[in-house]
Formats: structure tokens, sequence, C-alpha cells
């Protein structure tokens, strides 16, 4: 079945900014940094971070959509977001993800405050995959600090579909 | 202070091999990544919860897997490696009491010519994968920008 009108007219569409509940800061770093065992002194280094071209130390780029998880209570609003409005006419009953691309601009340090958008950037015809048939769904997630810079993109595609029997 | 490694563009070759390193996973190790990445899905911290959901026991979770894959590319490089993109892919489950093993080598070296931020950056291509006691679990393609011996960055 084809998309519907509405699913087609969600498709550019970019939600409200969506604020981590905190400010990025070195105790998360370093939880983060002992769960991976990773010893890149930029993160925890004091000393050789303020010598790096950076000056000072920054989070790991990775932990950027870390800072924006949710807080567990109390659970936040949150705005609208194109794709829980989707439509997607079928029995599709399965989410899986195929793409995920992370991509890091600008350094995030302490202090900073980020928040990030989630725009809907296209929803494929239903198509035959080897698992199901399903719509190819990609958005893209974008951080920004708290000077309106994009610090880093995430752009993620997932397969819904109708898990063959 | 220790003396933190450098590697720079220059030195690389395509196709090298970028070490590897090995990390014992367990209840505490998981827990601990789920809940330094703010993620509180029970598969990451509940073994009942994860035994309903016809699983062996809690398993890894994306973000701190993604950590783990680039902690090698950044243990390569040295602190002056800097990580642009991350492109990832899961191929199965880390469990606990797995082994985790961390793998890489270089795809490519070159320098930035598309037109976006990683322009005229002197660039290295990374792939790195890795497995859960010998089983696939997830892999990358990472992209680091590295100092060059020319420009002292």
């Amino acid at each position: 079945m084809a998309l519907s009108e509405k699913d087609r007219s969600l498709i550019g569409r970019e939600s409200a900014p969506i604020y981590a509940p905190d400010e990025v800061c070195k105790p998360m770093i370093r939880h983060w940094v002992e769960a991976v065992e990773d010893a890149n002194p930029l993160y925890t280094d004091e000393e050789y971070a303020r010598g790096s071209k950076f000056g000072g130390i920054i989070a790991p780029p990775q932990m950027m959509m870390v800072w924006c998880m949710p807080r567990m209570w109390p659970w936040p609003e949150f705005p609208w977001v194109p794709m829980a409005e989707l439509e997607l006419p079928g029995d599709y009953d399965t989410f899986v993800a195929t793409d995920m691309i992370r991509e890091f601009y600008l350094p995030v340090r302490p202090g900073d405050i980020l928040s990030y958008t989630m725009k809907l950037d296209s929803v494929t015809e239903e198509k035959k995959t080897r698992i199901g048939k399903g719509h190819f769904i990609t958005t893209t997630q974008i951080y920004r600090n708290q000077r309106g810079e994009v610090v880093g993109k995430e752009i993620r595609t997932v397969l819904k579909y109708k898990a063959s029997t | 202070m220790p003396e933190w490694k450098k590697v720079c563009w220059e030195d690389v070759t395509d196709g090298q091999d970028i070490g590897s390193y090995e990390m014992q996973m367990d209840a505490v190790k998981i827990s601990c990544g789920a809940w330094a990445t703010r993620d509180s899905n029970p598969i990451h911290h509940d073994k009942a919860f994860a035994e309903r959901g016809s699983q062996k026991n809690i398993i890894v979770n994306i973000m701190h897997s993604e950590g783990l894959l680039c902690r090698l590319a950044t243990d390569w490089s040295g602190p002056t490696g800097e990580l642009k993109r991350i492109r990832f892919n899961i191929r199965g489950s880390c469990y606990a009491d797995d082994t985790l093993k961390v793998t890489g080598n270089v795809i490519k070296k070159y320098i930035g010519q598309d037109d976006n931020y990683m322009k005229g950056l002197h660039l290295v291509d990374l792939q790195v994968n890795a497995t859960a006691s010998g089983n696939p679990f997830c892999d990358a393609q990472i992209t680091l920008a590295l100092p060059t011996k020319k420009a002292h960055s």
C-alpha cells in the first residue's frame, strides 16, 4: 500500500528541541570512562587537556546522546516528533535498526548544555527485504550546545516491518 | 606525566593492524555501562528479565558498545587522533561472562575532499570489530582525523 498523504507531509519536518536534564559534567564523564576503561587523557587528565589544542577537558564525543537521555523521574514531557505521527498502512509489528551514523563537529565540554531535535528525513514506500516487508525510516538527530552551535548529528535508519512467518 | 602515543598521518599505511584489546564482561561491567549511558532498559541489569525475553543473560547496551569500539581507535592513535564519524552495526549480543575482544585495521588514509566538516583534514578510515567469546557482536567504520608532521597540529 502506498504511503498516505499525511505520512508524506511529515517528511522533512523537525521537532522542537529536547533538552538534556543536566549540563555536561566531569563526574558523568568519569562514570563513562570507567565503563569503557578509556584512558584518553582529554577526558580526565586536567593537566594534559589544558596543554592540548582543546585547552581543557572534553567529553568523549560518543557521549553526545548520553547527555540527552531522559531523566527517569519525574518523567519529562516530550515535544511533538514527526516519526511518532507516522501511520504506515500495513500490519508492521517489529522495528530493527539497519544503519546508524554519528558525526562529530565540535568538542563538548563540561558546563555545556546540549539539546537535540529529531527530523524525519525519509520514509520509503514498502519494500520487500530478506526479513519481511516494510518501510525504511531515516531520521536525523541534530545536537546543539547552549550557543546554538551544531556539535554533532546522528543519522539513523530503521526498518519497520512485518516479520516473515 | 605519562608519554602519550601520537600517530601521525604520514606514518599510517592502508590495511595496517591497529592492535586489539580484551575485556572480561560481567554483570558489574555491563550494568555500569548501562548506567553510565543513562540506559535504564532492564535487559542491561536484570538477568531474570533477560531470561524471560529468551536471552541467556544481561547484554551490553548500544552506547556502551560504541564507546568500546571507539576506544580502540583512540588507544591506537593516541589522544591527538580525533573522532569525526562512526558508522555502527550490531551483529549479535555480548553477555555477562563473555570475553569481549576488539580488533581493527586501517581501511584507507586520505585527505578530506568532500565539501563538509572534514574537508582538508588528514583522515583515516578504520574497521573495528568486536566479538563476544568468539561470536560476532558489533563493528564500526570509524573516521579519525590525525595530526600531520608538517602542521605540528
